[in-house]
């Protein structure tokens, strides 16, 4: 299990590199740079040539570049272009609010969608299970920042029931969160729907209930803890995807997170910023996954059993 | 059977989930109304329009109406914590790293300069500086201190601040080109400032009032390079401030006097739909930069005010004179007769603004109306044919935002009538801001505000500038600038600046397109705004009702 988890986070190093190459190259192929926005409109051509010298602008791509990776390897993902403040302090100054809008979509959506995927699989092919599937489909059809702004005239401009935005106050996460996770929510219940659907074929199952175990117990107990290595699977993607930031939904509701600050960046052509922030959220994104990945030892143990035989064999070999 | 019921359930979810849509979409207890609510809303807007026009002539009409009152009225209770929804976020609390509208809001309330501008009166008035003179014809200004001015972390305003604050200015990213303007700035006295310039400039103390020109303390940056550029001794001083999310100031009792709010909030708030329904709301009690297709709900909410003003920005259209095609004159001439100003007003400004009539601010010094360019299709023809004997004329417009993507859908449709191929070039703000300033575009539509100083027109003309769009290189507009800036004799010194508009006129190197007004949504009863054209206002004595 060490060897495998230490093996996944060297595998992060390419991924880094990988990811890092991209950005830095394509934030240099798209035209415009971050100088002429930055520059006061009275800026002349020396100005900004005298901004560009000071940002080291004028240095060909890849030497930028490798002085950037020179910087990461010391741990210094640079200075932001737009503020002037470390890049790796301003991404951690966001990530909270991300983290907890993340947390939040994912229980809407679990909340949401694993209920409503039993219920569909318990009754399969009747219409209700139809009108499940409807519903979950309704909340991946929807685009975001249409729902959000429904969702804001709905319950902050009518009911006055939540903040329209912002992150002041503990509220304010509602919104966005029932956004998001509406989003998830066709991807969990077809899902859970059809794992469900597999492990109730199950004999085992059939015999639990020839046995007398009442149906709520088999398949709550029985069947759902069988069906459950898919829906983390999703549950793991689906977080991992939301941690990487929410820009529409963090747009509209003026969350302060990640995602904004990435295009907000992007939009600056802040290449510090938007190459820290990437990597960084490329990092959390491999260590969610990993976490899943051990997650599923825990979940079902002839997972745990498989690795335990590996080691095993290799120690007998 | 079972089809039934799959019909029927279809039915039921399709009618929920247009229910769900026009409630959505419905702007307030009228939805019931539909139809009638969109036009009333439609002739509401168009009453905004005269009203928008009404407010164009001085934005007397609103004061009348008491929408931003100077004073609060006797005995109304005010709000203590103001909220602002801006659209665009502060990414410094130092002034000279940037100087666009959302920070400038901060340094008029933050800092102070030495000179002020009255936007009533159109004169300067003491800030900082009791008084200021030039004996040399405006190469060497002394300006005097007020005494006993005190900074917000104590220490008292001496003219080694000044002069510390404008040797600061060099390699900055907002303030290096004026600092390049000095030869020399030095502290006389504890209260005497003396700036010698490189060269004469009439127009320096209008340059004083800028907000980057705002006084710094020396020992507050000194201590704290991060925090210090901070403080100031402005009627506000900055409380928290969180990058990209929120900046919030506290009142502090200045040489100005006592604010009427404890705290102001600046929250960023990109999302225009977001940011208006806020302030419907009451979470912010003014809506920065409201979206023009969205005012009509400002104007209907009884609750709010809509304060219109005059904007100083113009929207114009840019031909790269260094490049082909948009090199030739005739050809430019022939898109400048081609165009129907009062229908790109119409639909793109969605008819709030003020056709330009020359390539000058409105409320610059020097401005000359020129009457402007009037849709002419034989005089456009004849142009293009110069330019064009044998047809097939094609030109590329770059534009960045909404708005002008659609001016320049307007205007291709228009010029097509005479036979010319628009292109549009899309990109984003930082694409469109590189290629043009690079020279890689045919021709551009782009937007600058205007200040109130007639040399503030050098940097659009000056060849080099960033912001010189067309790469306009005029000999003899040059000379003119350099006169004028120089002149002391009011009358010969417009006359330059008359000239100037006639020769941009004449070779057509820029079409100004028009002025957009100017919007902010408010609580009602909100005043005691500095509106400026520039639309950076100041907003130090804002007072907001309490309920």
């Amino acid at each position: 299990m060490h060897r495998y988890i230490i093996k996944r986070l060297l595998l992060m190093i390419p991924v880094i590199i990988g990811v890092s190459f991209l950005v830095f190259f394509i934030m240099d192929l798209a035209p415009g740079d971050a100088v002429d926005l930055m520059a006061p409109e009275g800026a002349t051509a020396e100005d900004l040539m005298a901004i560009r010298h000071d940002l080291g602008l004028d240095q060909p791509v890849v030497i930028r570049y490798i002085r950037y990776m020179g910087g990461m390897l010391h741990g210094d993902m640079g200075i932001s272009y737009v503020s002037k403040t470390d890049v790796f302090d301003t991404y951690m100054q966001k990530l909270p609010a991300t983290i907890k809008l993340s947390f939040a979509s994912i229980l809407v959506s679990v909340l949401l969608s694993v209920p409503l995927g039993i219920y569909s699989a318990t009754r399969q092919g009747t219409i209700q299970d139809n009108i499940s599937m409807v519903l979950a489909m309704i909340g991946l059809s929807m685009p975001n920042f249409w729902l959000g702004l429904l969702l804001i005239i709905a319950f902050s401009l009518h009911i006055h029931l939540f903040p329209s935005g912002g992150d002041q106050t503990l509220s304010a996460i509602v919104l966005p969160a029932l956004t998001i996770g509406t989003g998830l929510m066709a991807t969990l219940t077809r899902t859970t729907r059809s794992s469900m659907l597999d492990v109730l074929k199950q004999e085992y199952l059939r015999t639990a209930r020839a046995k007398g175990i009442p149906e709520k117990t088999v398949v709550m107990s029985h069947a759902l803890r069988n069906a459950l290595i898919p829906i983390i699977t999703i549950i793991g993607t689906q977080l991992a995807g939301v941690l990487g930031g929410s820009v529409l939904t963090e747009t509209v509701f003026a969350w302060p997170g990640v995602g904004r600050l990435i295009v907000d960046s992007l939009n600056m052509r802040d290449t510090p910023l938007v190459t820290g922030s990437i990597i960084m959220t490329t990092i959390l994104l491999s260590i969610v996954l990993l976490l899943v990945d051990l997650l599923y030892a825990v979940v079902d143990p002839r997972i745990k059993a498989q690795y335990i035989i590996k080691r095993g064999r290799k120690k007998r070999g | 059977m079972k089809k039934r019921t799959y019909r029927m359930a279809a039915f039921l979810l399709a009618a929920a989930m247009t229910a769900g849509t026009l409630a959505g979409c419905s702007s307030g207890d009228k939805s019931s109304e539909g139809g009638q609510t969109t036009q009333a809303a439609g002739s509401q807007a168009a009453e905004g329009q005269a009203g928008s026009q009404a407010a164009a002539s001085g934005g007397e009409s609103q004061a009348a109406a008491g929408i931003n009152a100077k004073t609060p009225p006797e005995g109304m209770a005010l709000k203590d914590d103001i909220v602002i929804g801006m659209k665009s976020k502060h990414t410094t609390i130092d002034q000279m790293e940037a100087s666009n509208t959302q920070h400038n809001y901060m340094w008029r309330m933050v800092l102070d300069t030495l000179v002020h501008f009255n936007n009533e009166t159109s004169e300067l008035e003491p800030q900082l500086a009791t008084e200021w003179s030039t004996d040399d014809g405006g190469k060497t200004y002394i300006f005097k201190l007020r005494e006993g001015v005190k900074f917000h972390n104590g220490e008292t305003l001496k003219a080694s601040d000044v002069a510390f604050t404008f040797n600061r200015m060099e390699g900055t990213t907002s303030c290096n080109g004026l600092f390049l303007k000095f030869e020399s700035v030095e502290a006389v006295d504890d209260l005497t400032v003396k700036m010698v310039l490189t060269d004469p400039n009439l127009d320096w103390p209008y340059m004083m009032t800028l907000p980057t020109s705002c006084i710094l303390n020396e020992k507050a940056v000194t201590d704290d390079p991060q925090e210090g550029p901070g403080v100031g001794t402005g009627p506000w001083q900055i409380d928290t401030y969180e990058f990209g999310n929120y900046t919030t100031l506290k009142a502090f009792e200045s040489w100005r006097g006592l604010p009427n709010a404890k705290t102001f909030t600046f929250r960023y708030i990109p999302e225009d739909s977001a940011r208006l329904i806020a302030l419907q709301n009451g979470e912010v009690d003014i809506c920065a930069e409201p979206a023009t297709i969205e005012l009509g709900r400002i104007e209907e909410d009884p609750k709010l005010d809509l304060i219109v003003y005059d904007g100083g920005s113009l929207t114009y259209m840019a031909f790269n004179t260094q490049k082909a095609p948009a090199d030739n004159e005739e050809l430019r001439k022939a898109v400048a007769y081609g165009i129907d100003l009062d229908s790109i007003i119409a639909v793109a400004a969605e008819g709030r603004g003020k056709k330009a009539t020359s390539f000058w601010g409105w409320s610059e010094y020097g401005f000359h109306d020129m009457g402007g360019y009037t849709r002419d299709l034989d005089k456009a023809k004849e142009h293009l044919a110069k330019a064009y004997p044998n047809g097939g004329a094609t030109l590329d417009i770059s534009v960045s935002g909404a708005e002008r993507k659609t001016i320049a859908e307007m205007m291709q449709s228009q010029l097509k009538e005479i036979g010319l191929t628009i292109n549009i070039v899309e990109l984003d703000s930082a694409g469109i801001s590189t290629t043009t300033t690079n020279g890689e575009h045919q021709s551009c539509i782009y937007g600058m505000g205007f200040n109130i100083f007639g040399d503030d027109a050098r940097r659009i003309l000056q060849p080099g500038s960033a912001v010189n769009k067309a790469h306009y290189d005029s000999p003899l507009v040059m000379e003119l600038l350099d006169k004028a800036v120089a002149e002391t004799d009011e009358t010969a010194r417009k006359d330059y600046y008359k000239q100037i508009q006639e020769d941009v006129y004449e070779h057509a190197p820029y079409i100004p397109l028009y002025y957009a007004d100017g919007f902010i949504g408010v609580k009602k009863g909100t005043g005691g705004i500095d509106i400026y054209p520039t639309s950076h206002h100041d907003y130090s004595n804002i007072f907001v009702p309490a309920n």
